[in-house]
């Protein structure tokens, strides 16, 4: 594991970490949101199932969501993914059709 | 080998190994985690528990320490406890104007007691430190606290119920949760007028009474039974567009964020 992703995953487990201890829930949902966009789609997934487990079901009209903070994590995933293929250009082919 | 086919390039990096794998890990995570959802969060809760409770630890022991250094902190908590003791005396006084009214009712009657033992706990989280106007206490089926128990801030002030229980902690649904209603009594000086309360999030409800009704700012919302159940304060008064009812606006009588110990009764009448 590289410096860079062992330094990443550290300080979005902390946000998330502070958001239930401080407690401040947005927090956590930050630490999942940058997870998600650095590419670190497991670590995110697998969190945000953590604070839906701990969390419980959301009340009222969104109650069908069901896991919120898995699909914010989802949600950073697809936007991670979207952000690589159509704005940075990273996954850009450079074989001559 | 290289291909020049962007379709057979795409195929190939959906079929990838590593990809397949990923998808694979995610789908078994949620199953797990939507399957056996209850057992897991009552493990987690086990865990959390202790961990959240020895959250004020350091706070007492770093303010022990400064305390002799610091005669201006010394004043800060001062009038953070008196701040704290006047909403607890808020709350009381809520309490007595309530049982005034309870009281009077009663003489006019027969009396009944009606007393049921309560489970004193500890707020261990509360909003905005968790969504969805929701609260976990440190006391669960292990103190014998039981889904859909009413849970009560302090006297008769009613906050919410239990919706889940787990050994030492449970989570309680507070009456102001969106999508949450409940049929309940407004107190008017003129009499009671039954509605339904339902609740909007972030500590406040709304409920509709006939246009006719004459309703008051501070105006209390109770709940039906022998045991007074002080619910909610009405805060505003909005006639409708149409002018058969009016819209009030109410708030619940506790500062949500302040709260520290609940006390969970043993009836399940809410």
């Amino acid at each position: 594991m590289m410096n860079n992703t062992r330094f990443l995953l550290a300080t979005c487990f902390l946000l998330a970490a502070l958001g239930f201890l401080l407690p401040l829930w947005p927090l956590s949902a930050l630490g999942i949101l940058i997870a998600g966009l650095s590419g670190r789609y497991l670590f995110a997934i697998a969190i945000g199932l953590l604070f839906d487990i701990a969390y419980g079901a959301p009340m009222g009209a969104l109650h069908f969501v069901w896991f919120p903070f898995t699909l914010v994590a989802l949600v950073a995933m697809l936007g991670s993914e979207l952000a690589k293929r159509y704005l940075l250009g990273r996954t850009q082919s450079k074989t001559v059709y | 080998m290289t291909t020049i086919s962007p379709s057979r390039r795409r195929g190939r990096r959906f079929g990838s190994p590593r990809v397949v794998a990923f998808f694979v890990l995610c789908a078994a995570l949620f199953s797990i985690a939507a399957l056996w959802r209850e057992q897991l969060s009552s493990v987690l809760w086990s865990v959390a528990t202790p961990v959240l409770n020895t959250r004020a630890l350091p706070a007492v022991v770093f303010s022990s320490i400064t305390a002799q250094f610091a005669s201006k902190n010394a004043l800060v908590a001062e009038s953070n406890a008196l701040r704290a003791a006047l909403a607890s005396s808020s709350i009381l006084l809520l309490d007595r104007n309530l049982l005034y009214f309870e009281n009077r009712d009663l003489k006019l009657r027969l009396g009944r007691e009606a007393n049921s033992p309560s489970i004193l706990a500890a707020v261990l989280l509360a909003p905005p430190g968790v969504p969805y106007d929701t609260l976990f206490i440190d006391a669960g089926s292990s103190e014998g606290v039981v889904a859909g128990a009413p849970v009560f801030a302090g006297g008769s002030v009613i906050v919410g119920k239990v919706s889940h229980v787990y050994p030492h902690a449970a989570r309680v649904v507070l009456l102001s949760a969106p999508g949450e209603s409940y049929d309940a009594l407004l107190k008017t000086q003129d009499g009671t007028v039954p509605l339904t309360v339902a609740g909007m999030g972030g500590g406040s409800l709304s409920g509709d009474v006939p246009s006719g009704t004459v309703v008051r700012v501070g105006d209390t919302v109770l709940f039906p039974g022998i045991e007074p159940s002080f619910a909610a304060t009405v805060v505003s008064v909005t006639p409708t567009k149409s002018g058969s009812f009016l819209t009030l606006s109410m708030s619940l009588p506790v500062n949500l964020f302040g709260l520290q110990y609940v006390e969970v009764r043993q009836q399940t009448s809410l």
